[in-house]
């Protein structure tokens, strides 16, 4: 053992005297001071040194510092530790200068080892019994073989806390096992540390094994759903289902509370200017008490190429169903949409900000006037007689506030323009109901599978009301008819006349000539593919054509033949 | 045929969807209520579309958050326009009020 370096101990001794002996004791390669040591008596084992936590580690100075320690494992119990001859491989080879020396090395005896073991040995041997020169002698090969180990020893830096910004930040978990694997050689911290981390990881990775399976097992069920829809079978999951979805979303309620803190604050104050009402230059209007106000942004957005007047805008939103007439055919009672409930929020949140914003600006407006009526007091300060200041008349002041307010008003109303011009700019990017986000959600996605959902369930019939009248799938496709004339004033052209719509012109053939129910998701195929062969144009599919669907009279000529003959293929004629 | 566990993990997912969706609630319940009778593909479709509607909600918030800002700046700024506006009016008017009493009192000395 180095007589300079610290003290090896593997157990603290009975007679170990804590007052008196201050010379820093290494535990395995933990040091522990005597204060460190005085924490938990005479009685600390090696195993309680394993079991400290990680700031009680911390605190015990590891011996990393002054690089004088043995990065062989303290770890004596379980897999992979040493034995007692291995440790005591491991310190006599220490002893002799084989300072970075690992476990594995001891495990395989690496003959570089063993050399050193042996020089050693015969160091002790000759000091002992051999003779002065002997001993000499003995140091000499000793020495030689130490600068040989110096040499030749692995030394690879141990991965420790001190360096975890060179690690990179993501970790694979062949990554984190390697460097467990060389933690295992240096034990204490990093050992730790690294072991911990593998846990965390195998945990992660067992995570993700469980989302992969669960994905897995969502696409087979999936997959089955469409071969039932093909098969025309109707499976459903029943009460099981419907009670564990309801549990989750109840649960899923207060995480989603959170989710959207945006709107909550938004809609603050809300309530007081609630009104559901499209047309934006009216809530401007509501807000100002400025009835002019409304004409003004007209003639304004009238002039920006970008943008369409009221009018045509409430067009495009009625044929889409988002406008005022949306609302009127829909029975009372009849609960609102989701695209209603998103406009409702929407208008809200913005007549709230707004109302506050130009409520803040008037009041603010009497300040500058207040203001104002001061500065001018001021300046003319040096006019003051015994009736006043001269000249400012309380007419004059009059004049003069009026003045201000016009001017600072007419700011006012040019921002108030300029919001309005700027909020309808967005609506039209985000919500109208052009080629945009708002339309591909709504009418797309939402639509096609949230209220057909509802429909096909007989929970609401909402879109009947926006399909032809009486019939009896007025479905997503929205295709208004007028009056129908019969079959027979039709030319004998192989063609279908249309029958209200082409969802129903579908649906009776369907059911007269081949004794078919088709259900709703058969009913959106076939309109499809009807609409598309005809070169109909259906904007809530977004399916380019002409004429639009919306403006197709009862008895147009449908060519069906594709759809009659997947009609024959499902009755296996 | 679908088993328990995949249904479990599907109920989890809609519930959930449905729990953040900006649908109306009552559109929910009725949702909810008829979920024993909704055809397999249905479910799929509910799923895909409240995911949908998820990303779309996410995409607006951020432009309505702009917006918002933008019109704030906006309207700080019109505060300082109203201010320059008004000093220039009582500049002018102080001018003009001193003009007329200098020409009174040069009136009154003659």
């Amino acid at each position: 053992m180095s007589e300079s370096g610290p003290k090896i101990i593997s157990s603290v001794p009975d007679d170990f005297d804590f007052a008196k002996d201050k010379e820093e004791i290494t535990f395995g390669h933990v040091e522990l001071s005597p204060k460190d040591f005085s924490k938990f008596g005479s009685e600390i084992t090696q195993q309680q040194v394993m079991e400290l936590s990680i700031e009680e580690r911390e605190k015990l100075e590891y011996r990393e510092k002054n690089n004088s320690w043995l990065k062989v494992s303290d770890r004596r119990v379980g897999p992979g530790a040493l034995d007692d001859a291995e440790w005591d491989l491991a310190v006599r080879a220490y002893s002799a200068g084989y300072e970075n020396l690992v476990d594995k090395e001891v495990k395989e005896k690496k003959p570089e080892v063993v050399e050193a073991v042996k020089k050693y040995d015969e160091v002790m041997v000759a000091k002992d019994h051999g003779t002065e020169e002997e001993y000499r002698k003995a140091k000499e090969e000793l020495e030689k073989t130490k600068e040989n180990l110096m040499e030749t020893s692995a030394f690879e830096p141990p991965p420790t806390l001190h360096h975890l910004d060179e690690h990179p930040k993501e970790m694979s978990l062949d990554y984190i096992q390697r460097q467990v694997e060389k933690a295992k050689y240096q034990g204490g911290l990093s050992k730790y540390y690294w072991e911990e981390k593998l846990k965390e990881a195998k945990a992660a990775e067992k995570e993700k094994e469980k989302e992969i399976v669960k994905k897995m097992a969502t696409d087979e069920a999936r997959e089955q759903a469409v071969e039932n829809l093909k098969q025309n079978k109707k499976e459903t999951w029943g009460e099981k289902f419907k009670n564990s979805v309801k549990s989750h979303y109840e649960s899923g309620k207060e995480k989603a509370k959170s989710k959207w803190p945006f709107w909550k604050e938004r809609l603050k104050g809300a309530a007081t200017v609630s009104f559901l009402e499209f047309h934006h230059a009216e809530k401007f209007r509501l807000v100002t008490k400025d009835v002019g106000l409304d004409t003004a942004a007209q003639s304004r957005l009238v002039k920006v190429e970008d943008y369409v007047t009221f009018d045509e805008m409430n067009k495009v939103y009625r044929k889409a169903g988002l406008g005022n007439n949306y609302k009127e055919m829909l029975e009372p009672g009849i609960i609102p949409t989701s695209k209603e409930t998103g406009i409702k929020m929407l208008n809200e949140v913005s007549n709230a900000i707004l109302g506050d914003k130009i409520s803040y600006n008037q009041k603010l407006e009497d300040s500058i006037v207040a203001d104002a009526k001061s500065q001018l007091g001021q300046r003319l300060e040096k006019y003051i007689g015994t009736g006043g200041i001269k000249g400012l008349t309380p007419e004059k002041w009059a004049q003069i506030e009026e003045q201000i307010r016009q001017s600072t008003g007419g700011i006012r109303k040019n921002r108030i323009l300029d919001e309005m011009t700027d909020y309808i700019k967005l609506y039209r990017q985000s919500f109208d109901a052009g080629e945009n986000r708002w339309s591909k959600w709504k009418m797309r996605y939402v639509y096609g599978a949230i209220e057909l959902a509802l429909w096909a369930t007989g929970a609401a019939l909402i879109w009947s009301k926006l399909g032809g009248i009486g019939a009896p799938g007025g479905g997503p496709t929205g295709l208004e008819g007028g009056p129908v004339p019969g079959p027979e004033s039709m030319p004998q052209t192989g063609l279908d006349p249309m029958d209200k719509n082409v969802w129903n012109t579908i649906d009776q053939i369907a059911n007269n000539e081949y004794g078919l129910d088709l259900n709703n998701q058969q009913l959106v195929d076939f309109s499809k593919e009807a609409v598309q062969n005809n070169n109909i144009g259906v904007n809530v599919w977004d399916i380019p054509g002409n004429p639009l669907d919306t403006g197709m009279q009862s008895g147009h000529p449908l060519d069906l033949s594709s759809v009659r003959q997947a009609l024959a293929n499902l009755v296996g004629r | 045929m679908t088993n328990d566990e995949t249904k479990e993990y599907i109920a989890q997912e809609l519930g959930e969807l449905l729990a953040q969706s900006n649908l109306d609630e009552g559109i929910k319940q009725r949702i909810l209520d008829n979920l024993d009778n909704l055809p397999d593909h249905l479910i799929f479709g509910l799923i895909d579309a409240l995911k949908q509607e998820e990303q779309d909600m996410s995409r607006m918030l951020l432009d309505l958050d702009i917006f918002f800002n933008t019109q704030d700046q906006a309207w700080d700024q019109t505060a300082l326009d109203q201010r320059q506006a008004t000093e220039e009016i009582v500049s002018k008017e102080a001018r003009n009020i001193e003009d007329e009493i200098k020409l009174e009192e040069a009136r009154e000395s003659l």
